[in-house]
């Protein structure tokens, strides 16, 4: 066998007589359509994530499997939601339910904000699927209208539930499908469903159901299982507490997933309520297990000494829209590593509380690394 | 992704899906397993097809992504997984196969993911060394090993056993040109 040889024997395989074609090129499209939009909601979420330090961590466990426990007076019964009109980002609002086989119900990363909900779930091989849920008035229009603009030939009415440039999402409704309990749904253009689980207030569900199932029938099924209020009282479990901290300062973002050992890694950003979610004053808090964190000393950093622990503290100016900061990372402290970013207000001419090292000094607590002495307030 | 790019991607993909379909049965030997190979690599197409579609050759952009979709796939065991479907992928057609006494499909198949995956590349591709190894990442010197492993294995599938050789092609040296039947 030769290069002709091969050549030959190549060129008459190639002709050989072929099945019909299996391939879908729409199908080929949707999934790709979401791995785009996961691509820009990661970047989205960027300044949340980790905007400089990484923020490698350690955050609750457990709460998003179970619908009773800990305080959780059970999910509200399908058709007769009652979401607040801001959510608690320690509080998930809501879990999935029914799953296909093969997909785990745990979100495998999830973001919480006042105002959104965003969980994902799954794999390419079992199906993957994201869900988000929208605090009421988030969205710019009601279930009515896009019926109306649907009957009336408008186009595509589009379904806006941007917040201020964070985590935006924008797409535009293709036509009805079935109700979802009972509320009225759409699909969207690139097939993600879309319903109104209360009044003015929208849930969306993107997926790649797999080889074999109606995708049409699949994510009505998800949808009509999503377990809205899954936890009423704070659930996300932190080894660390903040005190001393103005009483108006709140939760804006927390993001965890489980892990096979039961931790979750996550980040969360605390402030006042502010008109851009997730960034807050003090973000990207991450403490971990010693072992378990990225924090290092990284390029430009100045090694400092805080109550006899080594810390690494990195400025940062100002920067395309994102104010100065200040990062910590303390790879070691009573069996935890800890990081976090400071910002400083706008407007403001000095770090609030002393900088970040004032607040690793004297608001900040350390619970340790047995997760048994960890605590659902992190704002003490 | 706007509308007119979506509809440029459509139309590449219905263009060239005969011909993506062709390389990747020559990869997978296997019709079925053809085309789950050509649906990841669309799918990654579409997610890259803002910047794809101003390639100056976008054809070998895609074909990139279809081999190191099928190299990544037998890495991670996926020919290992069986699907049983109650019906053969790719049935015999009508007419006889003139290469069947020779096996020829065993022969390739026979051939480790990434030697048939070079030869694809070189000989029905016509990449040259440098390009193969572009898509294959790996070095030129490693293209032309595999290449030459690739068609001794070849040979030593087709080549036909000792007395029933055909004239044509010498069981051994010295039966070179005596016709033996």
């Amino acid at each position: 066998m030769d290069e002709a040889g091969a050549r030959s024997l190549l060129e008459r395989m190639s002709v050989a007589e072929a099945p019909p074609s299996r391939v879908d090129i729409a199908a080929a499209r949707r999934r790709g359509g979401r791995r785009l939009r996961r691509r820009r909601w990661a970047r989205a979420a960027a300044p949340v994530l980790a905007a400089g330090a990484v923020a490698a961590v350690v955050l609750g466990t457990g709460a998003l499997h179970v619908a009773g426990g800990q305080g959780n007076a059970g999910p509200e019964r399908p058709g007769q939601v009652h979401p607040p009109r801001r959510f608690n980002p320690l509080a998930p609002y809501a879990a999935f339910g029914w799953l296909p086989r093969g997909v785990p119900r745990a979100a495998a990363g999830a973001i919480s904000l006042p105002s959104q909900l965003l969980l994902i779930t799954g794999s390419a091989r079992t199906g993957d699927f994201s869900l988000r849920v929208w605090a009421p008035g988030t969205c710019n229009v009601d279930a009515a209208q896009v019926i109306r603009d649907l009957r009336a030939h408008r186009g595509h009415p589009r379904l806006d539930c941007s917040q201020h440039g964070f985590a935006d999402f924008t797409d535009y409704a293709a036509r009805r499908a079935p109700a979802v309990t009972g509320r009225p749904a759409f699909w969207l253009v690139d097939d993600t469903l879309a319903w109104e689980y209360a009044p003015h207030a929208w849930a969306t569900l993107t997926g790649y159901v797999g080889h074999g199932l109606s995708h049409a029938r699949t994510m009505v099924k998800i949808a009509a299982h999503v377990r809205f209020a899954a936890t009423r009282a704070p659930s996300l479990k932190f080894p660390f507490q903040l005190t001393g901290l103005p009483a108006s300062w709140q939760a804006v973002s927390a993001v965890w997933r489980p892990t096979g050992r039961g931790l979750a890694g996550g980040a969360l950003a605390v402030g006042p309520p502010s008109p851009n979610p997730g960034m807050g004053v003090i973000s990207q808090i991450g403490v971990a297990p010693t072992g378990h964190s990225t924090c290092g000393a990284p390029p430009g950093s100045a090694r400092v000494t805080l109550r006899g622990v080594t810390a690494f503290l990195t400025l940062r100016g100002p920067h395309n829209g994102t104010p100065a900061a200040q990062e910590l990372c303390v790879p070691e402290a009573d069996g935890l590593s800890v990081n976090f970013t400071l910002y400083r207000p706008p407007g403001s001419p000095a770090f609030p509380f002393g900088g970040a090292t004032g607040i690793f000094l004297h608001h900040l607590r350390l619970l340790g690394p047995n997760p048994a002495n960890w605590t659902t307030r992190p704002l003490g | 992704m706007s509308a007119r790019r979506d509809e440029e991607f459509t139309a590449y993909v219905q263009a060239r899906l005969a011909w993506l379909r062709r390389v990747a049965y020559l990869l997978c030997q296997d019709w079925q397993q053809a085309d789950d190979l050509v649906q990841t690599a669309i799918t990654t197409l579409y997610v890259h097809w803002r910047r794809a579609r101003t390639m100056q050759n976008v054809d070998g952009y895609v074909r990139a992504i279809l081999v190191r979709a099928f190299l990544s796939e037998r890495r991670g065991g996926w020919a290992r997984r069986v699907t049983l479907t109650g019906h053969l992928p790719d049935a015999p057609g009508p007419a006889p196969d003139a290469d069947n006494a020779l096996d020829v499909r065993g022969a390739l198949a026979g051939l480790p993911p990434r030697q048939r995956a070079t030869l694809v590349l070189r000989f029905y591709c016509d990449l040259n060394v440098d390009q193969s190894a572009r898509v294959l990442g790996c070095s030129a010197g490693t293209v032309k090993s595999q290449t030459a492993k690739a068609l001794a294995g070849l040979r030593r599938s087709l080549e036909p056993p000792g007395p029933r050789s055909r004239g044509d092609v010498p069981a051994r040296p010295w039966g070179r040109g005596t016709g033996h039947g």
